[in-house]
């Protein structure tokens, strides 16, 4: 594509639908730069269904590149239920999530119910303002997502009238009237949803200050005194952007939110299962988009941490629960992220970190080193999980293995190092002898890394 | 008189806010220990070392502890121990000492490829600028004598002649006080060494001080610009680390301004060089003290500036917690207009939960934090 391509020229549309998909493979094989211009362009050639075959294509990128995104009238419709969006091939039954699949037909009907004023009204002040900005996007679009709320209602009504017009639209799956009831559960509290997302750190929130804590209880309390049921769907996004959600729901179990006891403990339990069922969905997701990966070994063994983490955070709850199917659902995903990480990260990693460090002649660059001390973190995450994993002897194996054979690489290395005149380590030698104590340090520990370094020190002088 | 209660209470808060002289603050050291980061290294009254821990508390107040009895309560990183032998063998710990040897230990790769990278970068272009420094210095002597930068280049010159007129006409310099042409170039060395940090104002490129700050005045617009569009109660601490930034810019630069103008004579250097060499000495040590501490948390804000607003949030209150306060022997009214009250409160609300020291085992994702830091400082 023509770097000089006028926005909102695009290229001539390609006839079917595969067509899209196929442009969205092509588009991948491009620089990042490139691939964010044709992002551009075809965003603005707007929402038609066919498009998303393309966007789904370019999905893995985009999700690593997260470009600003125009803010299109669907997607601000949609936009407080973002966290609850599955892919088709990802998405989990009777689990509270929303299919991708589903958002087109739904938009096409309620768009129909919502006032075009009220539409028009809304791109017009989109215009004006940073659409990175949460906050004011939520009360740009208040009148829009109360609107959603009835058209819905509306939409969900005709469906059970009319079957021609449900079939037309969603085909004979049942469970899209589910969805849609989520989706408008959501949108009754999306003015809140939008601002306590603009006020908490991005997903995954991995820590929450005391400030933060204090707005979802106030969020919570406020709500519950409305209606405790519309507390439900504030929860359900929150739990989705949370990694350790377990936190969430200790939180829940604290606050008093009105209504009766019986109602508090029905939305603990229903809040604990979609937490559980969620964790449960990533894992197998985690197991299925990485089939026998060997690329970046630490992030792989950070989203291992992330679930796991996750895990450890619902144990109390699950225990409490007394459900032995949820219990051995939770048994069974430790069991196969153990698996997990016992194959595609501890298995060749020493391999890997020797290679980056010591395969060459003189020393690595600065690139290899890096990725050394990737190979390097990944083992050590490993190991933070071994306890919970129940696979602290395969890791605790392999660790030494590791550190041993960058010990005497580092040792072989430093015998043969040129030295300077008055006999001491050279400046190679130096370099060699750190990068070895690096690597030994993020595997063992900076105690060990400092024996290692008076020994070597003494040794080499 | 509640006019008064109130700038009485904020001049109270103050002297908790601030130290009375900067050996009182402390010199900021670049640990990679998370809980160490920023650590601020001073004697104590029997000449031993502490260390003022700003991040040990998040926000309720500032720990200060003996070296000693550091590795009692965290695991240090290997870089750590070793700056800190580096900095037991130095006699005096001013910021440009300290930098010094932190810039040493980098450059050894014990804290990644890329700070060690950055570190030998850094270590040569101070040594390229001390050379452009001493060099103008040198055309500036010349000029006493009627010889211009031109005439040592002048076309058909090989280097060994510009060298040798160079030589001559330093000659002539030394002769109009009397003093042999080796004390002359000494004097020179020694000056260009002093002023080096900061640089002279005629120069091509700024020297690394009066660049630092430079970026401290896009920090502070960078940080009220954050102060005034941000929504959130951050903004308050975003307008104090704005205001704290200016009144430290407005002191730096009239000490770069008096630097400036003290070396604008060459004369002195013939005239009155152990004289010169004080005043310089003084200035670039005042407006080292001034400026420390504040390369990292540019640092820190450059890291975050075009993320989510959550993100800089945070920074923003990890960043008032690390503010270099200035001591009260150099502070005016530029803060009285903050409430320090409310500011306290705010840092104390924003600490992390989850933020637990007492484990004492290293998170090496926070290290790895702190270190591409380090790669990114200037």
């Amino acid at each position: 594509m023509n770097d000089k391509s006028k926005p909102g020229t695009p290229a001539p549309p390609p006839g079917k639908p595969s067509d899209w998909a196929a442009l969205g493979a092509d588009v991948l094989r491009l620089p990042d730069r490139k691939l964010l211009q044709i992002y551009r362009l075809l965003e603005q050639v707007g929402d038609k269904p066919e498009i998303s075959d393309a966007f789904e294509a370019m999905r893995p990128r985009l999700t690593t590149l997260r470009p600003p995104r125009r803010p299109a009238l669907s997607r601000l419709f949609f936009l407080p239920a973002e966290d609850m969006l599955d892919d088709t091939l990802h998405y989990t039954r009777r689990l509270n999530r929303i299919c991708r699949a589903t958002l087109s037909p739904c938009w096409t009907a309620v768009k129909e119910h919502i006032p075009a004023a009220v539409q028009q009204e809304v791109q017009r002040e989109m215009a004006g303002i940073d659409y990175r900005d949460g906050a004011a996007i939520a009360v740009i679009c208040e009148p829009l997502w109360q609107a959603g709320v009835e058209a819905l209602a509306k939409v969900m009504a005709e469906c059970q009238n009319n079957l021609k017009y449900k079939l037309n639209l969603f085909g004979r799956d049942e469970d899209v009237q589910r969805q849609l009831d989520t989706l408008r559960q959501i949108l009754a509290v999306a003015v809140r949803v939008e601002k306590l997302k603009a006020a908490l750190p991005p997903r995954p929130i991995l820590d929450l200050a005391e400030s933060h804590v204090e707005i979802i209880r106030n969020n919570l309390i406020e709500l519950g005194k409305e209606e405790a049921a519309l507390t439900q769907p504030l929860l359900l996004v929150l739990a989705s952007r949370m990694q350790r959600p377990g936190e969430l729901l200790r939180m829940l179990g604290e606050v008093r939110l009105g209504g009766t006891a019986a109602e508090k403990e029905t939305l603990t339990k229903e809040m604990s299962g979609y937490v559980v069922g969620n964790l449960l969905r990533q894992t197998t997701d985690f197991d299925r988009e990485n089939p026998g990966i060997t690329g970046d070994l630490s992030s792989l063994a950070a989203a291992a941490e992330r679930l796991t983490d996750g895990l450890n955070s619902v144990n109390d709850t699950v225990q409490g629960l007394r459900d032995k199917e949820i219990t051995s659902k939770v048994k069974n995903a430790r069991a196969e992220i153990a698996q997990f990480v016992l194959k595609n990260i501890c298995a060749d990693v020493d391999k890997g970190l020797t290679e980056a460090l010591f395969s060459h002649e003189g020393l690595p660059s600065d690139e290899e080193v890096k990725k050394a001390e990737q190979f390097a973190m990944a083992l050590r995450r490993s190991s933070k999980l071994a306890g919970p994993l129940g696979i602290q002897r395969e890791v605790a194996a392999k660790i030494t293995e590791a550190r041993t054979q960058v010990v005497n690489n580092t040792l072989a290395t430093l015998r043969n190092a040129p030295r300077n005149r008055d006999g001491s380590m050279g400046p190679e030698g130096q370099r060699q002898m750190f990068n070895g104590l690096r690597m030994v340090e993020i595997l063992a520990g900076s105690d060990e890394a400092e024996r290692l370094f008076r020994d070597w020190k003494s040794q080499f002088r | 008189m509640t006019d008064q209660g109130d700038s009485g209470r904020t001049r109270k808060m103050m002297e908790d806010f601030a130290p009375a002289t900067f050996e009182e603050r402390g010199v900021t050291v670049p640990f990679t220990t998370p809980l160490l980061s920023q650590a601020r290294l001073r004697r104590d009254q029997n000449d031993r070392f502490e260390f003022l821990l700003p991040n040990f508390t998040a926000g309720k107040g500032t720990y200060v502890l003996p070296w000693k009895g550091l590795p009692n309560v965290m695991t240090l990183t290997l870089h750590d121990r070793l700056l800190f032998e580096e900095i037991e063998q130095l006699e005096t710990h001013s910021p440009e000492q300290i930098r010094a040897c932190a810039l040493t230990v980098q450059a050894t790769g014990v804290c990644g490829p890329e700070p060690a990278t950055r570190a030998s970068e850094l270590r040569d272009q101070d040594g390229q600028y001390l050379v452009l420094t001493q060099f103008i210095l040198v055309t500036e002597l010349l000029k006493l004598v009627n010889i211009s930068a031109a005439d040592l280049l002048r076309p058909g010159m090989t280097a060994d002649d510009s060298k040798r007129v160079a030589r001559q006409a330093l000659a002539k310099v030394a002769a109009m006080v009397d003093i042999p042409p080796d004390d002359m170039t000494t004097r020179v060395d020694q000056i260009g060494e002093a002023v080096s940090p900061v640089g002279l104002p005629q120069a091509p490129k700024s020297g690394r001080l009066r660049a630092l700050a430079d970026r401290l005045q896009a920090f502070a617009q960078g940080t009220q610009n954050f102060a005034d569009t941000d929504p959130s109660e951050a903004a308050m601490l975003g307008n104090y680390i704005a205001t704290v930034a200016n009144h430290t810019l407005t002191l730096a630069r009239q000490r770069i301004g008096k630097l400036d103008a003290a070396c604008r004579d060459a004369r002195q250097i013939v005239n009155d060089a152990p004289n010169l060499h004080r005043v310089i000495a003084e200035s670039v040590g005042r407006i080292s003290w001034l400026l420390d501490g504040w390369e990292f948390l540019i640092a820190m804000w450059e890291s975050v500036k075009d993320g989510p607003s959550a993100t800089k949030q945070t920074t923003i209150t990890d960043i008032s917690r690390l503010l270099p306060m200035i001591p009260k022997e150099e502070i005016s009214a530029a803060t009285d207009g903050l409430d320090l009250d409310a500011i306290q409160r705010l840092q104390k609300k924003w600490v992390r939960v989850n933020q637990d020291w007492r484990t004492g085992v290293l998170d090496m994702d926070a290290v790895m934090r702190l270190e591409s830091l380090k790669a990114a400082m200037g």
